[in-house]
């Protein structure tokens, strides 16, 4: 089942399409253009945004919002709202949305220790690209990622922007057990275990910062819409970095 | 303070309450019961509020024992439960008193029971929630199932003082076929009108490989218009993801956070209940509904839950089974603990065949 909306010019200058679809008997998927990139992203932010201005679950019974690279997934509570009055005042907020401007880029820096025991993968990749572990580490730190979505494991994040010249084919045989705070790579996506899980990608470098903590709320770090830059550290930050996460005292590298 | 100790644990026992709500966008999946009725009624039989945590027992319920008085409700699957080897009833409240052994085997009709306790549970919640999420080690003991040895610290008098029971009309019944109503979409342009009428039309099978994440089924092949894959996007427990091979795969409580496989279409509320009841080899058929029936079936299910108290009779039911078949059930539990997982389904077989006879 599928509404969809009047093609829109939006403020910004661009036609806009937005597809509004039944969820079952308690969902609304509000569907912006489908692919993946960088403007999409900030369109579902946009709305994000309005939804969690205060009042609004409350107001449209709102139970959960799960944003993706381009759609925003929404249940509510049909005891309180239908799907067609939430549809309407969702509409609402699309509009509104689209004249917000785009705020200042959010980087969450991750520092990183690369190769060695904490990066066991990292010649292999750089061998695989033809490219020294200096170069591979270099053009890995270089590029804000931006954080598309969050999902698959708890705290894992979905990143886009990695350069192809580093990319680089899963491991034959996925290791039973990566450690949390692993960085890496497969195919041309990067991204880090915010808990120890099993997993296939080849690990490059590991941070000692938290991704996932309990008593956090929420308990993740990075939120989808910040950008992650991965800045370079040697062993003794990284045990110092520890043992301030340790001692309670680590302060996110939020700029 | 009292303790229920657990002799044995069952197979895959955890303990479950409404679940985390909220935490979806961090990939931190909702977890909950399977069967969020029997769930509910089990809480209100024993005078809780019904979103209190339950133990949730999967196809064998095992043994436990308390160390002080405590108000139970047993709902879901039948398991045949004794106190002490007396046979008690389901859907009424009953008294586990100190040192009672609690025996619950091998799944009847339907694969899961609850257990209600009516007793404030010393356990911590995580993220606001007593749910147990294997996968991400969250909630209930430790994040994981109930092992032998485990203890339960609880506290607190139980609140009611009055046994009710539900009427044997208002107990749902299991059986090995259902028809389960859905909402087509939200991706149900990816598939074909063939492919849509195949999957409305035929009888699926729940393939072995179902667990609390995702019930797989096993049927003729759905056809699409381009592939499957779509850009990866929200799950809710129902949704119906058809993976490349054209094979249908139902989120359960478990379910991931996101998915990118498309969506044909989303189990109605209601019916999840009656889905987590049924297990591999049984057999399924949709039914398409319009979105507005479906909400008023979501309203009426609330309702009728959030009611539930009218429907209960005071007093305690009937004795539940007879003693050669408890017998029976006590021989199937020693077979399932010396011969693994894998034979539990021909044992449930066995057990109903020799009920039947």
């Amino acid at each position: 089942m599928s509404y969809k909306a009047l093609p829109w010019d939006g403020l910004r200058g661009e036609s806009m399409q937005v597809n509004y679809k039944v969820v079952g008997d308690r969902g609304l998927l509000v569907e912006f253009e489908n692919k993946i990139c960088p403007k999409i992203s900030g369109q579902v932010r946009a709305l994000m945004e309005r939804l969690e201005e205060g009042g609004t679950y409350k107001a449209l019974a709102i139970e959960e919002v799960i944003p993706s690279y381009r759609s925003i997934l929404i249940l509510y509570d049909p005891m309180q709202i239908s799907f067609d009055v939430i549809k309407l005042r969702i509409q609402d907020l699309v509009l509104k949305a689209m004249v917000q401007e785009e705020g200042p880029r959010k980087i969450l820096q991750i520092p990183t220790l690369y190769g060695g025991q904490m990066g066991p993968d990292l010649e292999y990749v750089a061998k695989y690209n033809g490219l020294s572990t200096k170069d591979l580490i270099e053009i890995h730190s270089k590029t804000d990622y931006l954080i598309y979505m969050l999902g698959f494991t708890p705290g894992f994040t979905y990143l886009g922007g990695l350069d192809p010249r580093i990319g680089s084919p899963r491991l034959e045989s996925p290791r039973l057990r990566i450690p949390a705070g692993s960085v890496g790579i497969a195919d041309l996506q990067t991204g880090i275990y915010p808990i120890d899980s099993p997993g296939g990608w080849q690990i490059i470098g590991r941070t000692p910062i938290p991704m996932m903590d309990l008593d956090r709320d929420p308990p993740v770090l990075a939120r989808a819409g910040m950008y992650i830059r991965f800045r370079p550290i040697q062993p003794d930050e990284y045990r110092s970095i520890e043992e301030s996460v340790k001692l309670g005292t680590y302060r996110a590298e939020l700029i | 303070m009292g303790k229920i100790r657990v002799n044995n644990p069952g197979i895959l026992t955890t303990i479950q309450d409404l679940g985390r709500k909220g935490y979806q966008q961090y990939g931190i999946g909702p977890g909950g019961p399977m069967d969020q009725f029997a769930m509910e009624v089990a809480n209100a039989l024993v005078g809780n509020p019904r979103s209190n945590p339950v133990l949730e027992m999967p196809l064998i319920g095992g043994s436990y024992l308390t160390t002080e008085d405590c108000l139970i409700a047993l709902t879901g699957a039948n398991m045949e439960p004794s106190l002490d080897g007396q046979a008690i009833g389901m859907y009424e409240t009953i008294l586990w008193k100190k040192g009672q052994v609690l025996f619950l085997g091998p799944a009847k009709d339907g694969i899961r029971t609850y257990l209600a306790l009516g007793v404030d549970l010393g356990i911590e919640p995580v993220l606001g929630s007593y749910s147990t999420h294997i996968r991400s080690r969250l909630g209930g003991l430790d994040g994981g199932p109930l092992k032998a040895g485990d203890q339960i610290a609880f506290r607190g008098e139980s609140k009611r003082k009055v046994c009710f029971h539900l009427a044997e009309k208002d107990i749902p019944s299991y059986g090995r076929e259902a028809r389960i109503r859905l909402v087509l979409g939200p991706q149900d342009e990816a598939f074909t009108e063939e492919g849509k009428e195949t999957f409305l039309s035929q009888t699926y099978t729940i393939s072995m490989d179902s667990d609390r994440m995702g019930y797989r089924l096993e049927g003729k092949p759905i056809a699409m218009v381009g592939g499957a894959d779509i850009i990866s996007d929200g799950l809710v427990f129902g949704s119906i993801q058809v993976s490349g091979n054209g094979q249908p795969t139902i989120m359960m409580a478990d379910h991931q956070t996101s998915g990118g496989y498309a969506k044909i279409a989303t189990v109605i509320r209601s019916d999840l209940s009656i889905l987590a009841q049924m297990g591999p080899g049984e057999k399924l058929e949709f039914e398409a509904l319009s979105p507005n029936t479906a909400q008023e079936l979501y309203r009426e299910w609330r309702l009728s839950l959030d009611q539930i108290e009218k429907k209960f009779l005071k007093g305690p039911r009937q004795k539940a089974f007879s003693e050669e078949d408890k017998d029976l059930s006590l021989a199937l539990v020693e077979a399932f603990s010396r011969s693994g997982l894998e034979s539990l389904y021909l044992i449930r077989d066995s057990l109903e065949v020799k009920l039947k006879k």
